[in-house]
């Protein structure tokens, strides 16, 4: 993965539990304490080995934290530098959603390394859809579930997000989004 | 020709093209839009059919194109067409020239929003969907925000890089100020190291010589007042005791230097001091530089200690002789100043002791440190950087001010000011006349210097005292345990097995205060320094005069009201 993923999750855990609690992260990886690059590319263990360090050390499941990471990871992009990118991405919620996959698409453009999940979009109504979820990685489903409410948050909606595994010719996870207007 | 294509009925593509390119639009013969792409309605319902072509747009490039004919003739090139209901909007694409357009009387304009900031997408109201899958202005602008985002990380980290050179450097200089002051300071053990060594040794000699002295002196007073005036061996010995008097005054010296010296001020005629110097410093400074001394006669007296003195003038003397490596004069300068002295007592002006050099001179930053110890000039080992700090210590103790004037090249003088005191000039010392003798008191007499002890013995007695003496203060201590009490005690002050103001403590913890007069060679007792002398004790540095003891010693029984 791409630096710019770990220099989030470091973001989250600086913002959120302090810069001693990264530090200890980090040292619980075994990872060196120096600054991640956003366009270096790093093996998928080094997200995974500071997610389960994430976890250990802050005494919380995996998932909330990867959960956690998603909604954070929309505020970040945008911060960032990407939220000119985030803003012509969709003028709406489901709009948004429905370009997600074209997104990612464009950004490999920048990301030549970049192995993006892929979304599509089905049975869409007035306050729902589908998401479907492709990844090659595995476990990463609650990040979408964050992803999904961070970004209806960023559009001042609430966003129920329920999601199950499709398993067959080509497994992937479904996600049932639901929104209404922030309360 | 208007009419003759309406651009949708009689072109069944033009639909495509108008999903495919949703800012497209078709030109008719009479330059009116024939047809407008879909995305026209929601972003400027100006661009629909009917408008005249050149009222809702200019073409920017290429210039100078107006006419179909013009148009058709560049239609391989791009254009750039301004939208004049929003002159900050451009649209950048090419036109398909009549004879390819399918209905055969339209120029067709395929292009989109000319964007080169993602930012100018909101601005404008347009989103990435205004950009279909087939324009690769979408990928341009994502790669563009990457692009800009990685910039913004290389920047981040430039400047992180650069904190962290900043911090290096910075405690690179903290840890070479450190090693600096750690051998600095090491050099400063080192330095204080040595001056303790040499104080210990010139302490110790002195110790022993002013004993020796003592003896000669003594004994030079003893026999002077047996030789009549008119014996010629008189004339001999008063060269004996003008020498002793000088290995006294050297000796004096060494202790000055090496610190050790208690300071006695005293009225000093400093033209005298100055003149006594003169004939020292002259080999000190080599044949390089001229000496010169302008005593005004009469200057005054000052009340100070001539050692202080000597410290002031040497230090002041060696670092001019240093500010002229290559030669220069010296001059030292002795006057009275009329102006007022501050913080003195029995002031009387100032008199003013200049040093005054042609060496190169200091600047500001060196001026404003000069007095700060062990900051020097000199190279390593050529100074310890604490003479001129010892000069402003002494003057100060001797109540006065140092003033100094010196630029770079012009060389510099120091102006110490003195508070001038009223005084006499001294009487000549009164030669081995005991001036004050005894009345038959009894004078334990304590002394482990034989040469000293027998000297002083046969002193007391000749004066009319009644003289014990002993070499051992533990005696010395059974002595005064006897049925007879003494009615004084003169005791040497360091000695094996007890000192001279321990013996007297324990004898004055049983019979109460006993009139004593110290004597010492040695000066860096602590019960002097430390102001432990009480009413009834007197203190003489040896070597000393007899008839001085003997006034000493009938000050310390005119104040005794007990006796042993």
């Amino acid at each position: 993965m791409y630096g710019l993923i770990n220099k989030a999750v470091e973001g989250l855990v600086r913002s959120r539990f302090g810069d001693a609690a990264w530090d200890r992260i980090l040292a619980r990886a075994g990872l060196p304490n120096e600054p991640f690059i956003g366009m270096e590319q790093y093996p998928d263990k080094t997200t995974y080995d500071l997610v389960g360090a994430a976890s250990a050390e802050l005494g919380a499941p995996a998932e909330a934290i990867l959960e956690e990471f998603g909604v954070y990871w929309v505020k970040y992009t945008a911060e960032a530098g990407y939220g000119e990118l985030m803003k012509s991405a969709g003028r709406t919620f489901p709009e948004f959603l429905r370009n997600l996959d074209q997104l990612h698409t464009r950004v490999k453009l920048s990301f030549p390394h970049l192995a993006p999940p892929s979304f599509a979009v089905s049975n869409e109504t007035a306050d729902s859809l589908d998401l479907a979820y492709f990844s090659g990685r595995p476990g990463l489903a609650p990040l979408v579930v964050g992803l999904v409410k961070g970004l209806a948050d960023r559009f001042g909606l609430e966003a129920e997000v329920r999601s199950e595994r499709v398993e067959g010719e080509r497994p992937h996870d479904r996600f049932l989004v639901k929104w209404r207007p922030r309360a | 020709m208007s009419g003759e294509c309406d651009g949708l009925d009689r072109m069944p593509d033009v639909r495509l093209v108008r999903e495919l390119f949703p800012f497209c639009f078709t030109v008719g013969a009479d330059m009116r839009i024939a047809m407008a792409g879909s995305r026209w309605e929601s972003f400027d319902p100006g661009v629909r059919a009917g408008a005249a072509f050149h009222e809702v747009f200019e073409i920017e490039r290429p210039t100078g194109v107006r006419t179909e004919e013009e148009i058709t003739a560049r239609a391989d090139g791009i254009f750039l067409l301004v939208l004049r209901s929003r002159p900050e909007f451009r649209l950048r694409g090419q036109f398909v020239p009549r004879s390819k357009c399918s209905c055969g009387g339209c120029l067709l304009f395929v292009g989109g929003p000319w964007v080169t900031r993602l930012a100018e997408l909101s601005e404008f109201g347009l989103a990435m969907s205004d950009f279909p899958p087939h324009d690769p202005r979408g990928d341009f602008l994502v790669l563009l925000q990457t692009q800009e985002s990685t910039n913004a990380d290389l920047r981040g980290l430039a400047a992180q890089l650069r904190a962290t050179a900043t911090a290096l450097a910075s405690r690179t200089t903290e840890m070479e100020r450190e090693m600096q002051l750690r051998a600095k300071l090491s050099e400063q053990l080192r330095q204080s190291q040595k001056m303790e060594a040499i104080g210990r040794l010139a302490g110790g000699v002195a110790h022993d010589f002013n004993n020796i002295l003592m003896a000669v002196q003594g004994y030079v007073a003893l026999a002077l007042s047996r030789v009549p005036p008119s014996d010629p061996v008189r004339a001999w010995l008063e060269e004996v005791r003008k020498a002793s008097d000088r290995a006294a005054n050297l000796t004096r010296q060494l202790l000055a230097f090496s610190r050790q010296q208690v300071l006695r001020p005293q009225v000093l005629d400093l033209a005298h001091e100055i003149r006594e110097f003169e004939k020292l410093l002259g080999p000190m400074l080599g044949e390089r530089i001229r000496l010169r001394v302008q005593a005004e006669p009469g200057a005054g007296f000052v009340f100070a200690d001539a050692s202080a003195i000597t410290q002031i003038v040497m230090n002041l003397a060696l670092n001019a002789r240093d500010a002229m490596p290559s030669g220069g004069e010296l001059e030292i300068g002795l006057r009275a100043r009329p102006e007022a002295a501050s913080e003195t007592l029995r002031s009387d002006g100032v008199i003013e002791l200049s040093v005054r050099d042609t060496g190169t001179g200091m600047d500001e930053q060196t001026r404003a440190r000069m007095f700060e110890p062990f900051f020097t000039t000199k190279e390593p080992g050529k100074g310890s950087g604490l003479g001129l700090s010892q000069v402003d210590g002494l003057v100060e103790q001797c109540g006065g001010t140092i003033e100094v004037e010196s630029e770079p090249g012009k060389g510099t003088t120091f102006r110490v000011l003195l508070p001038r005191v009223r005084a006499e000039q001294p009487a000549p010392e009164p030669i081995a006349q005991p001036a004050a003798g005894g009345r038959g008191e009894r004078l334990l007499l304590v002394e482990d210097e034989p040469l000293v002890r027998k000297l002083l013995e046969q002193l007391l007695s000749r004066a009319g005292y009644q003289v014990t003496a002993t070499s051992d203060p533990m005696h010395a201590l059974a002595l005064s345990q006897g049925a007879a009490r003494f009615d004084a005690i003169v005791s040497d002050v360091v000695m094996a097995g007890l000192t001279g103001p321990e013996l007297t403590g324990r004898i004055e913890s049983q019979f109460g205060p006993v009139p004593t007069v110290f004597m010492s060679g040695h000066t860096e007792d602590e019960f002097l320094r430390s102001g432990a002398i009480r009413a009834h004790q007197r203190f003489m540095p040896k070597p000393f005069a007899p008839h001085d003891l003997l006034q000493q010693l009938r000050e310390v029984l005119a104040t005794a009201s007990a006796r042993i």
